[in-house]
């Protein structure tokens, strides 16, 4: 049972990921403006690098600081931008 | 045909309802689960404490006998009567021959009691009669059933005196004239006579003819022959009353069956209760399928203590009987052999206790060959001795095979038990104690389903307030912006305030989780210092929002921080408790993660409007 539900996290997370990752290279394309999306596309990148190391079992806290590093910096970079959008 | 419009509003509504039926649904699922493990972990503990406690009184039961056996081995009155030199004893043989002679006799009567109508030749020739009446007494002793009327021998183990008077049998004068006597008078006839046989020395035998209480069908009277041999049983000259003395105050106060003193040769020199076989040997074939035998031979080769397995010696017994016997040394000279024999009352009291083992929990014992020794259910359902018990708990037990973390496996009736095993030291037993798995799993899942319930409301409810179109919520179009008094406190609050707030809070948040667990000092600091800084940026962007221009957009990002928050709070406590207990299953996080990735998808929704791309 343990298993079956580990198992069914991984999908799960992975398939949010790819459909974040969809709508995100839909809106890309559409707009045709990379630069504002790319904290977008790092977000999904550091949950791919989570699903990663959950699949091999890695629970180093050191290894772990990657991802959630990259997901902080990208939050951080997308309120950048928009207090940018704001003031200007 | 009209194709049917569904608005954003209640797309999002939908999306909400189907997240909360998928996360309640989780909920409910791993919650379930995991109370379902936690029980069975308790139960299956409980069962091996149970198992432990009834293993280690087993234990200390044989071994207050292995004291006992040892403290009569070394008696001074068990080697002074082992020591002793053997002699051929009449008395002891006729007790032995009258007491053989007696179970036979009651048996054949028995059969021609069973059988009214049969006549003397039908008898003479039914092959169950002539199983009965051949048997052997001793070493050389028969039996054989006579016709006193016709003065004729029936049968007997060696068939050679078939239809032979008795003038031609018994070639001894002084027995002739004893059983004419016998005859003459209708007695029982008994006594030593002087046999032999050609080219023989004579040898001095006793027998016995005793007329049976019934008669054929026709009417003919039989009489039951045993004689044997009067060298062949060995006795001590004299046992003092003072050895009698000690060892029937061993049987009454230790609450022995019996006792047997065996010398090394195999003769019984003492027994308490079976008297036909003092004097008796034990290699004798007609002892070899006795479990004293079986058990001394054992012990000649192992040359140490052993237990027997356990044994019914009479079909009236409540409890089956075991046997230990122990070798009796003198220095290193062999005297011979001490036997005890216990019933199994206090391993049954033992093995039937059922407390803490609820309605369909139980422990028997199984021996070595997988059948049933002792059960609470022996009475009801199960023989002793017959019942085969071929499960994997019992095979495991007997393989050497240590118990899994938790052994769910199928008893002996083919249903999923929670089964533990323990093999008795010494001894050929296992001791299975099981408990099925559908009582422990009687449980209520009342809480949880009201839970998971609450969980689909709730995210019903955040659905249909992020979608409010009047006043707060989420709208199709842009509405002119209206400017309330918190809104524009918000509007006005500088950046450093909120920064400042926000560290604070993380802070606080931060010294509060690891309170719970082993100290600031101790946290997971690579995996916290990330999310705390996250839940900064969270704040800032919630309340950044706050100067939004469009209205869609400042509550999507408003409500997708919140959500991200929220996910990032509860993994800061994961984090902890990961580094300070034990590594949670995956599973823990999809709950939270799937709040976290909801609150990212409208954060990116919000975003796309506000930057208006």
């Amino acid at each position: 049972m343990t298993i079956f539900l580990n198992f069914l996290t991984i999908i799960m997370v992975l398939m949010a990921v790819i459909i974040l990752m969809w709508l995100i290279s839909l809106e890309i394309i559409r707009s045709k403006k990379m630069g504002v999306f790319l904290p977008f596309f790092i977000i999904s990148l550091s949950y791919c690098i989570n699903v990663a190391f959950n699949f091999y079992k890695i629970n180093d806290q050191r290894a772990w600081l990657v991802p959630e590093s990259l997901l902080t910096i990208s939050s951080l970079w997308i309120l950048i931008i928009l207090i940018k959008n704001n003031n200007v | 045909m009209n194709k049917i419009i569904i608005s954003n509003q209640i797309k999002i509504r939908i999306f909400f309802c189907f997240l909360g039926v998928l996360s309640g649904g989780l909920f409910w699922l791993i919650s379930c689960t995991l109370i379902k493990n936690e029980i069975i972990k308790k139960t299956y503990q409980q069962l091996v404490e149970i198992s432990d406690l009834k293993k280690n009184k087993i234990n200390s039961y044989f071994s207050i006998i292995d004291n006992e056996i040892r403290e009569l081995a070394n008696s001074e009155e068990t080697k002074y009567l082992l020591n002793e030199p053997l002699v051929s004893s009449e008395q002891i043989m006729k007790v032995n021959v009258d007491e053989e002679s007696k179970i036979i006799i009651k048996e054949i009567e028995n059969y021609i009691k069973r059988n009214p109508n049969k006549n003397f030749n039908e008898f003479k020739n039914d092959p169950v009669f002539q199983k009965i009446t051949t048997g052997i007494i001793g070493l050389d002793g028969y039996i054989s059933i006579e016709s006193y009327q016709q003065q004729v021998a029936l049968f007997n183990e060696k068939k050679t005196f078939f239809g032979r008077t008795y003038e031609d049998i018994y070639n001894s004068p002084e027995l002739y004239k004893l059983i004419i006597d016998g005859v003459k008078n209708n007695q029982d006839i008994y006594g030593f006579y002087s046999w032999k046989e050609k080219n023989k020395k004579p040898i001095k035998r006793y027998f016995r003819i005793t007329n049976l209480g019934v008669k054929t069908g026709d009417g003919v009277g039989l009489a039951v022959v045993v004689a044997a041999t009067v060298d062949s049983y060995k006795m001590v000259k004299e046992v003092s009353e003072l050895n009698l003395k000690f060892f029937e105050k061993n049987i009454n106060k230790k609450d022995f069956n019996n006792l047997f003193l065996i010398n090394p040769d195999g003769y019984v020199i003492y027994t308490n209760t079976i008297k036909e076989k003092v004097g008796s040997n034990l290699n004798w074939p007609v002892n070899q399928n006795w479990y004293l035998t079986k058990k001394f031979i054992e012990a000649k080769n192992k040359k140490g203590l052993i237990f027997s397995d356990a044994y019914i010696d009479y079909y009236s017994d409540l409890y089956p009987e075991f046997l230990a016997l122990s070798p009796v040394y003198d220095q290193d000279k062999l005297l011979g052999y001490v036997a005890l024999v216990k019933n199994m009352n206090v391993v049954f009291g033992i093995t039937e206790d059922k407390e803490n083992l609820g309605e369909t929990g139980e422990s028997y014992l199984v021996s070595r060959d997988q059948k049933l020794l002792i059960s609470p259910l022996r009475n009801s359902f199960f023989d002793m001795f017959v019942q085969t018990i071929d499960t994997d708990n019992i095979r495991n037990c007997f393989s050497g095979i240590k118990n899994p973390p938790i052994n769910i496996s199928l008893n002996y009736s083919n249903e999923r038990t929670l089964a533990i095993n323990s093999l008795i030291t010494g001894l050929p037993w296992c001791l299975a104690t099981e408990i099925k798995e559908s009582e422990v799993l009687k449980i209520s899942f009342n809480k949880e389903l009201f839970a998971s319930i609450t969980i689909f409301l709730l995210f019903s409810l955040i659905g249909v307030l992020v979608t409010i179109r009047k006043k707060t919520g989420l709208v199709e179009k842009e509405e002119v912006k209206k400017i309330s008094k918190i809104d524009n406190f918000f509007i006005k609050l500088k950046i450093r305030y909120v920064v400042l707030f926000s560290l604070i809070f993380t802070t606080s948040y931060f010294f509060l989780v690891t309170s719970f667990f082993k100290g600031w000092k101790k946290a997971a600091f690579y995996n916290d210092i990330p999310d705390l800084v996250m839940i900064m940026v969270l704040i800032n962007l919630f309340f950044n929002a706050f100067k939004f221009k469009n209205m869609v957009a400042k509550k999507m990002i408003q409500w997708g921080s919140v959500l991200i928050m929220i996910d990032k709070l509860i993994q800061v406590f994961f984090e902890e408790y990961n580094n300070n207990f034990e590594i949670l299953p995956l599973y823990f996080w999809l709950p939270v993660g799937m709040v976290g990735f909801v609150g990212l998808f409208l954060v990116f929704y919000g975003f796309k409007k506000e930057m208006k791309l």
